[in-house]
């Protein structure tokens, strides 16, 4: 795996689980704060509930305070303003008659505080309005319906105003108007007043307006509200939650994420730093090896130019003193062309893992290069038994890199040579349709099994059985014939012969005409390979 | 035609003398970069075969500096690292051709004769280029081959020397010396036996049969003969 491609799976193998954690950590933490939330919501709406229950407890006490006021009622006008003066609790009173009208405040001879205690409950006496059996509107607002007693509400001057009325036995009805100070005085007793630092619930009027306030925190979470609900219209308790109630879950959750993120970067970050090492290591490997191959060229363009140049001056000699010398010439020639072979293999490996190979394509025909490798094989296929069959031809004159068609067809050959030699026949056909040509080399040996087919084309494998007993080679052969065909704009493939005998590579390549240009300048490259020579 | 070999290593620069003065070239070998700019002037060769790793002035160099004199001979490259010659066309130096080591003879002459093609055919001497026919072969000096109906058949420089220098003399005996001085060169001094040699492996690819030649035939005792 190469550095760049290494380093992204690592980020994405570290990234992947830490932004699941922080997700997974992040939906906890909102899930566990909204719970939080409803609970503290629930627990803040039943204390809500209660108070506005004791708030209506209190308002009872005195509705029962007033049943008893009005028990023994007193019918002369002035009794009345006498018995209102003892009960200081209640400023003011009405009394309607059976019918329904006003017996008291007396329509006339009354004081101005009862002229404007008429003019302000005038809604409230018309007729069939206190003691009905039905509810009906007052002043816009809902009056409670009862049979005996009940309170309505109504709205006038400051604000809310309550009157509690009573049916007495002889059919009068008595209202009983509480003062506004007393009731608010009343609500305030029926609530906490302890100074709590962890919540603040407040009374609002009607109009928004703050009547009573308790507990010292200064909260901004969601508002928790209840009306305290019918006579008190329009008034409600209020309390704030806290922002958030799973601060210390969140930290929790984040500081379980964060380790978790620096194991995972550290493992990373030491995976890379071994990578490295190990890439370092195999870099250096290949240095070494390619720095070795070159070495070798050399020496080895010695062996083989003296080599051949010796087999020419013993072809000179007569054949009776040079035919066992030239035998024995012919091997070091032809291992020497195999080494050269060999070595440029690895040199083209060692490449290919660090660049893409540049092609040279230069105007040849592909008959030319494929009778000089054959040439250059004949030798040690005849001193194997193997014979080579040529069919077909790829006569035109293309552009191609000599040098890479001739090696995959030496890699191929050479492959033949090592695994076909018990068939005695190699095959090489060649087909040319342009812009492509087609070399299919065959053996006539065992021939690979199908599932090891795309295996053979693997760097460095070489069949673990019988296929490969006692045979030579580096394993990269194929791999090179290959990627190189691949370079050369084609492929090459096994294809599997119908009668399952021998084995058949197909090497196809680009190897279009030379493009016309007859001013050809003189500077211009040109490069051609001349085979046959000599 | 005179070849330069610059080529650090002896024992190659030694190797490809051999097969280029089989091929009928005139060999100077320089062993660095300075000597090989020396030698060019020296002998001015029509072909220059350039290492690149050399010692004092390596092969770019010296193209570099071949060229910034207006040389325009070709120059082949030798090599044993891919890279180089990709270095070398990549620097568009003018560089005609490369050989990568190692290499064999059939690969050095198929190159140095595809070269001497171009050369010959942009030659000023108009009689190198014209072809002339030896009974029913026709041969192309300029193209250092010779056409026998379909049939194409290479030759070396030395080839198309003695077929031509055979062919002018046509009708007369040409002898050893008169083949040495204009094959090989006043300063060559080779044994009787490299002329046969060549000779007979000369009719082994041009006669139809080469035991009863037609096209060079045998002066016993003097030298060979084209009869017209």
């Amino acid at each position: 795996m190469s550095p760049s491609r290494l380093r992204l799976a690592l980020i994405i193998l570290t990234g992947l689980p830490i932004f699941a954690i922080g997700w997974l950590g992040l939906r906890l933490a909102a899930e566990d704060e909204a719970r939080g939330q409803a609970e503290i919501h629930d627990v803040s709406s039943r204390r809500l509930a209660d108070w506005s229950s004791g708030v209506l407890e209190a308002l009872h006490r005195r509705e029962r305070e007033i049943a008893l006021l009005v028990l023994d009622w007193p019918t002369q006008t002035e009794a009345l303003r006498a018995a209102l003066r003892r009960a200081p609790a209640f400023h003011h009173a009405l009394v309607l008659d059976e019918k329904g009208g006003l017996a008291f405040p007396p329509a006339t001879g009354n004081s101005e505080e009862e002229r404007a205690f008429i003019e302000r409950t005038r809604s409230l006496w018309s007729p069939g309005t206190l003691g009905s059996a039905r509810p009906r509107d007052v002043a816009g607002e809902v009056i409670t319906p009862a049979h005996l007693r009940g309170v309505v509400s109504f709205f006038w001057g400051e604000g809310l105003n309550i009157l509690s009325w009573h049916r007495l036995p002889d059919g009068r009805v008595v209202g009983v108007e509480l003062d506004r100070a007393r009731l608010l005085a009343d609500v305030m007793t029926s609530l906490p007043s302890t100074e709590d630092e962890e919540s603040r619930t407040e009374l609002v009027d009607e109009r928004g307006a703050l009547l009573y306030v308790f507990g010292g925190a200064n909260l901004a979470g969601p508002l928790v509200e209840r009306p305290l609900g019918e006579p008190f219209t329009g008034w409600t308790l209020r309390t704030h939650l806290p922002v958030s109630v799973t601060r210390g879950g969140r930290w929790a959750i984040w500081s379980t994420a964060g380790a978790v993120a620096l194991v995972l970067v550290g493992v990373a970050v030491s995976v890379m730093r071994e990578s490295g090492r190990a890439l370092r290591e195999a870099s250096q490997r290949v240095s070494f090896v390619n720095q070795v191959s070159h070495e070798l060229k050399t020496p080895l363009t010695n062996i083989r130019l003296y080599a051949e140049l010796l087999e020419q001056s013993i072809g000179e000699l007569n054949d009776e003193v040079s035919g066992p010398a030239r035998a024995h010439l012919a091997v070091v020639v032809h291992e020497s062309t195999r080494l050269s072979r060999m070595i440029a293999n690895v040199l083209m490996f060692a490449r290919s893992q660090r660049e893409k190979p540049r092609l040279r394509r230069t105007p040849c025909v592909v008959d030319d290069v494929v009778a000089e490798v054959l040439s250059a094989f004949a030798p040690s296929f005849s001193s194997r038994g193997l014979k080579v069959e040529q069919l077909g031809a790829a006569p035109a004159r293309v552009v191609i890199d000599a040098d890479v068609v001739g090696q995959v067809l030496g890699n191929l050959l050479s492959n033949a040579e090592k695994y076909g030699a018990g068939g005695g026949v190699v095959e090489v056909q060649l087909e040319q349709v342009l812009p492509r040509t087609r070399i299919v080399v065959s053996d006539r040996g065992p021939g690979l099994p199908r599932a090891d087919v795309e295996r053979v084309f693997d760097a460095f494998v070489r069949l673990d059985n019988r296929l490969s007993e006692g045979v030579t080679g580096t394993g990269i052969g194929l791999t090179i014939a290959r990627d190189l065909a691949r370079l050369h704009g084609g492929e090459v493939r096994y294809l599997q012969s119908p009668s399952g005998i021998g084995a058949h590579f197909e090497f196809t390549f680009d190897s279009p005409p030379p493009r016309r240009t007859p001013d050809e300048s003189p500077g211009e490259r040109r490069m051609k390979v001349e085979a046959n020579a000599g | 035609m005179r070849v330069l070999v610059a080529e650090d290593d002896p024992h190659i620069a030694e190797g490809l003398r051999q097969v280029l003065e089989a091929e009928g070239y005139r060999v100077t070998v320089a062993s660095d970069g300075r000597a090989a700019l020396d030698a060019v002037d020296a002998v001015d060769p029509e072909i220059v075969l350039l290492d690149i790793m050399m010692p004092a002035l390596n092969g770019y160099d010296v193209c570099r500096e071949l060229r910034r004199r207006n040389r325009t001979m070709p120059i082949l490259f030798i090599s044993a690292k891919s890279e180089e010659i990709d270095r070398v066309l990549g620097l568009e130096l003018g560089a005609d051709d490369f050989i990568m080591k190692p290499f064999g003879i059939k690969e050095v002459i198929a190159r140095i004769r595809a070269v001497s093609r171009r050369c010959l055919e942009r030659g000023p001497v108009a009689a190198q280029r014209a072809k002339f026919e030896m009974r029913d072969l026709c041969v192309f000096p300029a193209e250092l081959r010779a056409r026998r109906e379909r049939q194409v058949i290479e030759l070396s420089l030395r080839d198309v020397q003695i077929l031509s220098l055979l062919h002018r003399e046509r009708a007369r005996v040409v002898d050893r010396d008169h083949f040495f001085r204009e094959c090989w060169g006043y300063d060559h001094l080779p044994n009787s036996r490299t002329l046969d040699q060549h000779i007979s492996k000369l009719r082994k690819r041009i006669e139809l049969d080469p035991r009863t030649p037609e096209i060079i035939l045998t002066v016993h005792g003097v030298g060979y003969r084209f009869d017209g």
